[in-house]
């Protein structure tokens, strides 16, 4: 007994000195805590990605919806568990270069992502196709001089800036900062009453499928090319959380077109989304959850 | 006469226009050669071998050629990072605190685990009861210790593992008296099967993934690390150098550490025919990487 004891003692005395044995199993946590940026796709895929947490592994799920920042820095904090989206390499760079070494990635979740601008498909091509079209005096008045654009700190709204600075066109002009919401808001109001109007966008997004919108061609490539859409998880995901969900967090990867046809949906039904989609397509969800047994 | 002046003429014309053809085509064809060949680089450690020959093997599939260079890690951390290399295999994650990562973090395209469970220790054949052995206070104990004669076998080379095994035994009690027995691999396996046959008891210092796995059902008794994944890494505009479908392919890339241990067998027993081997096994597995089908 005594030298039972006295063994143990030994042991985490070493522990503590040398570190050389794994942590003592970590109390699992059966709560994720999911930040969702509030764009529309990203609340669809946490939609999804809650769903099947709740459904499959029988845990709680925590969803909300701070701005990416936020995000980043509680997810290298370990105060968020997965964050939803990370667009690499362009948009969310900043946030990379300061948080990519202390968190967890999960890799794309999907792929062929851009930041647009976009107008209704109505305003005339021959008098506004591209970004130095907006310097013409006829356009910049149909536009009131405004680009209306989403919070401010989101990727999209960063190049945005840069190219308020860099083009010409662009010197008489003012970025509106708001929200996601406030600029479909700000798009459904001009497309009802045909007005010109010019929103920051991006793809995926429900946009695109309520508006016939047309991108405006950006020559000096500030908005990027595709992106990758990734999911971060802390960086102790695996000791914190079961292997099985971890490894349905690696398999998740959805063709952009998924993507499209999710977000269009949650824009229609919100909350519900997940469920829905996942009962509508059990196959994928299936291999997600249970890789190749799936499969095989 | 004039019919065959026709005919000269328009043979002529042929001939011209092919030669033309031709001089356009050449440099285009030499060009897609070259954006078809990816650089690979893997680091020289025996677990990521067998992972790596399975991807190079698909990307072939996909009509690129491979250079696998067998590298350092910190030689493909820099070639991919200045744009001199394309893919990198020989990570795990969460990475330790003193390596070179943080400087590296944000400058690749992470692409998340290809696989999970990543994990070392002290571990015994599957034949060992629980009940009889699955602690240092058990290992401790004269009957056990007659048992294993008073041996604890290395399966690695792997130098940190080694070391934390020696700091076990100088210094935890009751295990003074062991004595820790390195030797190569192929040794070590012919031992861990004349032992089997007769399941003799034998603690082993091993990795996961590893062949024994497949072979002999092993357990860990004392895990010296936490487990990890191991991601593929490649390029920042990885997207943008190639075709869609290799990151698409890549991005769905992932392997149950069961099948790991499984291609690591098939690589043991014939390196050249591992991955062909593995393709047929798994059909369907490797046509969803490939091609996102059947569920996508």
């Amino acid at each position: 007994m005594k030298n039972t004891r006295l063994a143990l003692v030994i042991v985490f005395s070493l522990v503590l000195t040398f570190g050389f044995l794994s942590t003592p199993a970590r109390a699992q946590k059966n709560q994720l805590d999911i930040g969702a940026v509030a764009w529309e796709e990203a609340l669809a895929l946490a939609d999804l990605v809650q769903y099947v947490v709740r459904t499959e592994f029988n845990m709680n799920v925590n969803v909300t919806n701070p701005s990416i920042g936020v995000a980043y820095a509680a997810t290298a904090d370990q105060e968020l568990d997965l964050l939803i989206e990370s667009w690499q390499p362009l948009t969310h760079q900043a946030y990379q270069e300061e948080y990519a070494a202390d968190v967890l990635d999960f890799g794309p979740m999907y792929e062929d992502a851009e930041l647009t601008w976009a107008v209704p498909a109505y305003v005339p091509e021959d008098e506004l196709a591209s970004v130095e079209d907006l310097g013409k005096e006829s356009v910049r008045e149909k536009l009131d001089a405004e680009i209306t654009g989403i919070d401010p700190g989101a990727g999209i709204m960063q190049q945005s800036d840069k190219m308020m600075d860099e083009y010409e066109s662009l010197s008489d002009y003012t970025l509106l900062e708001g929200s996601g919401a406030a600029m479909q808001a700000s798009l459904k109001d001009a497309v009802d009453n045909e007005e010109w109007i010019v929103v920051t966008l991006w793809q995926p997004h429900s946009a695109y499928g309520r508006f016939d919108l047309r991108n405006l061609k950006e020559s000096k490539g500030l908005l990027g090319a595709e992106e990758r859409v990734h999911m971060i998880g802390r960086e102790d995901f695996m000791e914190v959380f079961p292997n099985k969900l971890s490894e349905f967090l690696s398999r998740f990867y959805l063709p952009i077109s998924m993507v499209n046809d999710l977000s269009a949906m949650y824009s229609e039904m919100g909350e519900g989304t997940g469920a829905r989609w996942a009962e509508e397509h059990p196959e994928i969800i299936d291999y997600f959850v249970n890789g190749v047994d799936a499969l095989e | 006469m004039n019919a065959s002046v026709k005919q000269f003429r328009s043979g002529l014309y042929m001939i011209l226009a092919l030669v033309i053809l031709l001089i356009v085509s050449v440099p285009a064809i030499h060009s897609s050669a070259r954006e078809g060949t990816m650089d690979f680089y893997i680091v020289p450690e025996t677990e990521y071998l067998p992972v790596a020959n399975l991807l190079t093997h698909l990307l072939e599939e996909l009509g690129f050629k491979v250079n696998e260079k067998i590298q350092y890690r910190q030689v493909g951390f820099t070639k991919i990072r200045d744009g001199q290399g394309d893919l990198f295999l020989g990570m795990t994650f969460p990475p330790s605190k003193d390596g070179s990562w943080n400087d590296y973090a944000h400058e690749f395209c992470n692409l998340g685990p290809v696989y999970e469970d990543v994990v070392a220790g002290w571990g015994v054949p599957g034949y060992v009861a629980v009940d009889q052995l699955d602690s240092f206070e058990e290992l401790s104990s004269s009957k056990v210790r007659r048992k294993l004669q008073g041996e604890i076998i290395s399966f690695t080379s792997d130098q940190s593992l080694l070391k934390s095994s020696r700091r076990i035994l100088d210094t935890v009690e009751g295990l003074g008296n062991y004595k820790l027995v390195e030797i190569d691999r192929m040794a070590a396996l012919s031992e861990l099967d004349l032992g089997t046959r007769s399941e003799e008891w034998i603690v082993m210092i091993m990795k996961r993934p590893s062949v024994l796995f497949s072979i002999y059902d092993p357990r860990f008794i004392v895990k010296l690390t936490d487990e990890q994944s191991v991601n593929l890494l490649a390029r920042q505009d990885l997207m943008e150098k190639y075709p869609n479908k290799v990151t698409e392919f890549l991005s769905r890339f992932y392997l149950p550490i069961e099948l790991v241990d499984e291609l690591t067998l098939l690589y043991d027993e014939g390196k050249g025919s591992a991955a062909r081997k593995f393709v047929q096994r798994h059909p369907e597995l490797v046509n969803y990487w490939l091609r996102g089908q059947p569920i996508l």
